[in-house]
């Protein structure tokens, strides 16, 4: 350790800072990239301010801490997610129409576009409304076998 | 070795066991159910998800794409008493990770036990016929049956594929049976129809023959009185030709009996010459 504190000098960090960011290209996790940016920022600091080994790592922690801190608490929250294959499919606000009243307040509805692979299935409006035939409505979730739906003011 | 070098050491250790432990990658098509201290705390999204390490668990990697069901094959008794065999395939998929892994035991199994019985139900309440040709209203209301059932589990079932409907072997051999009869029977139904209309046929054929030869008796009367008429107008007052053309017929008659394969033994009046002159002779008064 005391070697290193002795031997390490800006640029290596600036060094090590370019071997994770281009180590993110191996290792999709977009996490190692904040170690490296860190680790350049460490190099600048140094380079700059020619601070010792020891100040240059709490630097790298905290850096490093901060920027995926920044990156979760910003960016991450934005990032959107793709419906393929999930729980929450791509079936949000497909529109649909009433046809039938089966009574109990479940209706049967057909919709614009297939839903969870039928065009046809058994709905309930999702709050306290009520519908008539012929209504216009769009998917808000899937419950089961019932679908959730919202009706569409014209 | 320097204290303070020695702590920022140990924090990038901690850290760097932070992440290890605290970073997963939840792949597409897949969500995570995350337990904090026993008790459910959020779901994983795909992509990059931080744990609090050793608090936080992953208590279940559900899969939300389709799941595939095998509906295993079984005896289903229709409502004429007839035992078919039927097998599906269910498509299933996770609507609501949480309800299914906290719903319900194994949804797996719920959903094939659920299927089994309610398609044995609604195929109790058909005939055999009816079983065996309506495969896409046996879909439908399956799925209408199953609405409330499956609402708890977080589980929607797509679609459920009839794959087989077959006869039991022992009903198999019966309705083979009954086939079998049934074409023997049209069989001789077909025979007896047409050995009638041959008969009928050939009854229409003789009666059409006799009209013909009536007519064509009539015909010939006709002809021959038409041909005596004409002979007795030309022979008006003439007895020898009268007499010549009787005694002409007279010998041409007897020529065709002569000429018969069976009748050889011809009886002519003992006086030919003496007979004929008789005829002219009263044909001449």
């Amino acid at each position: 350790m005391e070697y290193l504190a002795q031997t390490v000098a800006w640029w290596h960090w600036i060094v090590l800072g370019i071997i994770l960011s281009a180590a993110e290209i191996l290792i999709p996790s977009f996490i190692v990239l904040w170690f490296g940016l860190a680790a350049i920022a460490v190099g600048i600091i140094d380079l700059l301010f020619g601070t010792g080994f020891t100040t240059e790592l709490y630097l790298w922690i905290l850096l490093s801490v901060l920027f995926l801190a920044i990156y979760f608490r910003f960016f991450k929250k934005h990032e959107p997610v793709p419906s393929v294959g999930q729980a929450e499919g791509e079936y949000a606000d497909i529109p649909g129409v009433i046809v039938k009243d089966l009574g109990g307040g479940r209706y049967k509805a057909r919709f614009d576009l297939p839903v969870l692979g039928d065009r046809v299935w058994v709905v309930e409006p999702e709050g306290e409304s009520s519908f008539r035939e012929g209504d216009k409505i769009k998917v808000a979730h899937v419950y089961g076998q019932i679908v959730k739906v919202k009706g569409v003011s014209e | 070795m320097n204290p303070q070098l020695s702590i920022a050491v140990v924090l990038l250790f901690a850290l760097f066991v932070f992440l290890v432990t605290g970073i997963r990658i939840v792949p597409q098509g897949e969500e995570w159910v995350v337990e904090r201290l026993g008790k459910f705390k959020k779901v994983l999204k795909p992509g990059l998800n931080i744990i609090v390490p050793f608090i936080d668990r992953i208590r279940a990697k559900l899969s939300t794409r389709d799941i595939i069901l095998d509906v295993s094959k079984q005896e289903v008794i229709t409502k004429d008493n007839a035992v078919i065999i039927t097998n599906a395939i269910a498509f299933i998929k996770i609507t609501d990770p949480v309800k299914a892994l906290y719903g319900v035991e194994n949804f797996k199994l719920a959903i094939q036990n659920l299927i089994m019985t309610t398609l044995r139900s609604i195929i109790g309440e058909m005939k055999l016929d009816e079983a065996l040709s309506n495969r896409e209203i046996i879909k439908a209301r399956l799925k209408e049956q199953i609405i409330d059932d499956v609402a708890d589990w977080g589980i929607t079932v797509k679609t459920v594929e009839i794959q087989d409907i077959t006869p039991s072997p022992s009903m198999q051999q019966a309705m083979e049976q009954q086939a079998a009869a049934e074409r023997e029977r049209r069989a001789i139904e077909t025979l007896a129809e047409g050995n009638k209309n041959a008969t009928i046929l050939e009854a229409d054929g003789k009666l059409e023959a006799a009209k013909r030869e009536a007519e064509a008796q009539v015909k010939l009367a006709e002809a021959s009185a038409e041909a005596i008429r004409q002979i007795s107008f030309s022979i008006e007052g003439q007895p020898m030709g009268a007499g010549f053309l009787l005694g002409d017929r007279y010998i041409e008659a007897l020529r065709k009996l002569s000429d018969s394969q069976n009748s050889k033994f011809v009886v002519y009046p003992a006086d030919l010459q003496q007979a004929i002159r008789g005829l002219f002779a009263q044909f001449g008064k």
